[in-house]
């Protein structure tokens, strides 16, 4: 889907954003399931305090329709506890998109007056919103992932020492907490978060790059092997060095991948973007979990591709996590020569907008 | 010397063996080390390849000792050498420690100045054969060179002071250019297999002959240790020419292992485990003895004394878990607090390989 930017440059969305609200644009049979004493008109609607009028379950927007609530006892205390909205209500995003499309001035006190009462009201809002629901048809730089769920919906508490802590030292935020749970329904913890002592979500999150058809089991034999790999190498070496040096060998193989992945990761990235025909590559920055990202997927990338046929993975991936701890190697090489990259183009900063 | 170290309420001694020394009751979980001179010399082949690692890694061997390996060790001390040799079958499920045991009374045997006669594998024997030759000795059977060779490089390595000793008591002719004179120290036979390995697989037939006709006169005591001795009486993979499959009596060191291990002979004592994990075409689970021995199997080894290897109990978990945090090898921050403790106690069950193999990765 093409878009006809106020400056007239195209931009190409995403293709695969999907932007469906969950209450309207779909028949009643893709409906999630939801537990019978919730009703799904919140999701959709601004922040409290923002909109002028009553929050309540006569305003209309945009024509969506609000569905009235079941006579149920439970449901005035829900509406006092319910989740802050996000933001990003992607019904209303979508009519602006079309709204722009359609070439209609958005910004400016025109456009403001030519639309209805209440969607000058949002536009407030929308305007600090504008930026990062612009974001969205952007490549690789917000999040494209939406969660099915409710924003009722609570995270899930995987930490075992939460549950074994006395109900007399819970401070006033915790105990408000807890007795939210025996109301609000909770998202299912996926499949790879565990409530093990062991657990570490680098690792998973590893695990789930480095797995190739689903197989998690090899994938996850691999990463233990290439632990075990690193310890055995490190406590060789502290056998074998003196009595001075000993304390400077790092032996805990965990340390070691976590500080290894860190100095693998970039500070700055490059964005292609497209003006007067010619793509430029420019500097931008990048989140955290987009430096995590890049840093795991170069160590993989260089250790299945650079390496001779007949090396086992442990083995390759072992020696890059110890060289990249000591900040040398492949992948510390390949993330300077983009910073080299980023710091050539500068000039191009200014194509940002974001 | 004795060293103590007291962790967490627990008591991990550290004993240095001595000579002749016994590991009773008191010591059970806890740990020896042995120099690695004898190492070397004791074990040039037959320990597990996990504990191998461990060994390079930790700069050390430490052995735990345990309740099955003292029962065998009070049952060797206690061998009468004129009545024929008893047969000793450890058996127990999955890594719980049937090898380390068998090395264990290897080790005391050693000590003691016993002739180790020691097959580490027997189940490498009827696998994975990459040359087979027609036995010169026998048309029937089959030679397997190159097990032969490596296994004959290994015995030598282990029984040095023995070989001048022992003379043999007939003379063997090899080919027209080649023989052994009667009388001649066994060191010589076994260069000849070393040299020519084509004879190799008979050079091992010539000196498990001779021991076993030489022990009943007393001048040395014999240790007969094999490990997965049910191959002895199970299927092989290897094949034929025309793709047909060996029997497993077809092969020459099959065929003279399996009278080695029969109990006709005095001065001495024969140890075997029965191992699943490189058995063929046996289920996953079986560990008794009738299911890896078969009928035949159990027919020839019966009678023996049969020891069963169990998992860790609570006391030799502590202290192997105790023994792995002072070698640094649980490295993660939370194996040393009392979750990790019981985690791990959880997800192994106090089974020995499997605690090995969690704690690599921790």
């Amino acid at each position: 889907m093409l878009i006809k930017v106020a400056n007239g440059n195209i931009h190409t969305c995403l293709r695969h954003t999907r932007v469906l609200s969950p209450s309207l644009d779909l028949p009643q049979i893709y409906k999630p399931h939801l537990p019978r004493f919730q009703q799904t008109s919140q999701p959709l609607r601004m922040p409290a305090i923002d909109v002028g009028e009553t929050s309540g379950e006569n305003a209309l927007e945009h024509g969506h329709t609000v569905r009235k609530s079941h006579s149920n006892p439970v449901i005035p205390a829900i509406k006092a506890f319910r989740a802050p909205q996000k933001p990003s209500s992607w019904a209303t995003s979508r009519k602006l998109v079309q709204a722009i499309a359609e070439g209609s001035p958005l910004r400016g006190p025109e456009g403001r007056s030519k639309m209805a009462a209440p969607m000058v009201a949002k536009l407030g809002t929308l305007a600090g919103g504008i930026c990062t629901r612009w974001k969205a048809w952007l490549p690789g730089l917000t999040q494209v992932r939406w969660s099915r769920y409710n924003p009722n919906f609570i995270e899930p508490e995987v930490n075992k020492e939460v549950y074994q802590k006395p109900l007399e030292q819970l401070s006033e935020e915790e105990k408000t907490a807890w007795d939210l749970k025996t109301v609000q329904p909770i998202k299912a913890t996926p499949a790879n978060v565990s409530s093990s002592v062991f657990y570490d979500p680098l690792i998973s999150k590893f695990t789930s790059l480095m797995m190739k058809g689903g197989d998690k089991v090899l994938a996850r034999s691999l990463i233990n092997q290439t632990l075990e790999t690193i310890k055995r190498k490190q406590i060789e070496k502290y056998h074998k060095a003196d009595e001075k040096e000993k304390e400077n060998i790092e032996c805990n193989p965990y340390t070691i991948f976590h500080q290894a992945l860190k100095n693998c990761e970039p500070v700055i990235g490059l964005v292609g973007v497209q003006k007067g025909g010619r793509t430029y590559q420019v500097p931008t920055p990048l989140t955290d979990s987009r430096r995590r990202f890049l840093a795991m997927k170069w160590m993989i990338t260089e250790c299945r591709e650079n390496k001779h046929r007949r090396t086992l993975m442990p083995e390759k991936l072992s020696n890059e996590l110890l060289e990249a701890f000591n900040n040398q190697g492949a992948v510390i090489k390949k993330k300077h020569e983009l910073h080299k990259m980023a710091e050539a183009n500068r000039a191009f900063a200014h194509f940002r907008w974001w | 010397m004795v060293g103590l170290f007291i962790i967490h309420g627990f008591l991990t001694l550290w004993s240095a063996l001595q000579k002749g020394a016994d590991h009773t009751e008191e010591h059970v979980g806890q740990y020896y080390s042995l120099p690695r001179q004898e190492v070397e010399e004791i074990f040039p082949h037959g320990l597990p390849a996990r504990f191998k690692l461990q060994r390079k890694t930790f700069n050390e061997t430490c052995f735990m000792v345990r309740e099955p390996a003292i029962e065998l060790i009070s049952y060797l001390k206690r061998t009468n050498f004129s009545h024929p040799a008893v047969r000793y079958v450890i058996y127990g499920e999955k890594s719980t420690g049937k090898t380390m045991t068998l090395c264990h009374a290897i080790h005391y045997c050693a000590r003691q100045n016993w002739f180790i006669l020691h097959i580490p594998d027997a189940h490498l024997w009827v696998k994975n054969c990459k040359q087979l030759l027609p036995s010169t000795y026998n048309k029937d059977r089959f030679d397997q060179p190159l097990e032969a060779s490596t296994w004959l490089k290994n015995f030598k390595t282990t029984n040095e002071r023995f070989l001048k000793e022992i003379k043999t008591q007939q003379s063997y002719v090899w080919s027209k250019r080649e023989s052994t004179a009667e009388g001649s120290p066994l060191g010589e036979v076994i260069d000849q297999g070393l040299t020519r390995v084509k004879n190799a697989s008979d050079a091992v037939g010539v000196v498990l002959k001779e021991l076993k006709q030489q022990c009943p006169q007393g001048t040395f005591r014999l240790l007969v240790a094999v490990d997965g001795v049910n191959s002895l009486w199970g299927q092989t993979t290897v094949k034929k020419q025309d793709k047909s499959e060996v029997a497993v009596e077809e092969l020459t060191l099959i065929h003279n292992l399996r009278k080695m291990v029969a109990n006709d002979w005095t001065g001495g004592a024969i140890v075997t485990t029965l191992s699943q994990t490189g058995a063929i075409y046996k289920p996953r689970k079986a560990y008794l003895p009738h299911e890896l021995l078969g009928k035949k199997g159990f027919d020839a080894l019966d009678p023996f004394v049969p020891i069963q290897v169990h998992n860790y109990t609570d006391r030799e978990f502590e202290s192997c878990y105790q023994y792995y945090l002072e070698q640094k090898w649980l490295q993660h921050e939370k194996a040393s607090t009392n979750e990790g403790r019981l985690e791990l106690r959880f997800l192994t069950g106090c089974n020995p390989g499997l605690l090995d193999r969690i704690s690599s990765h921790l």
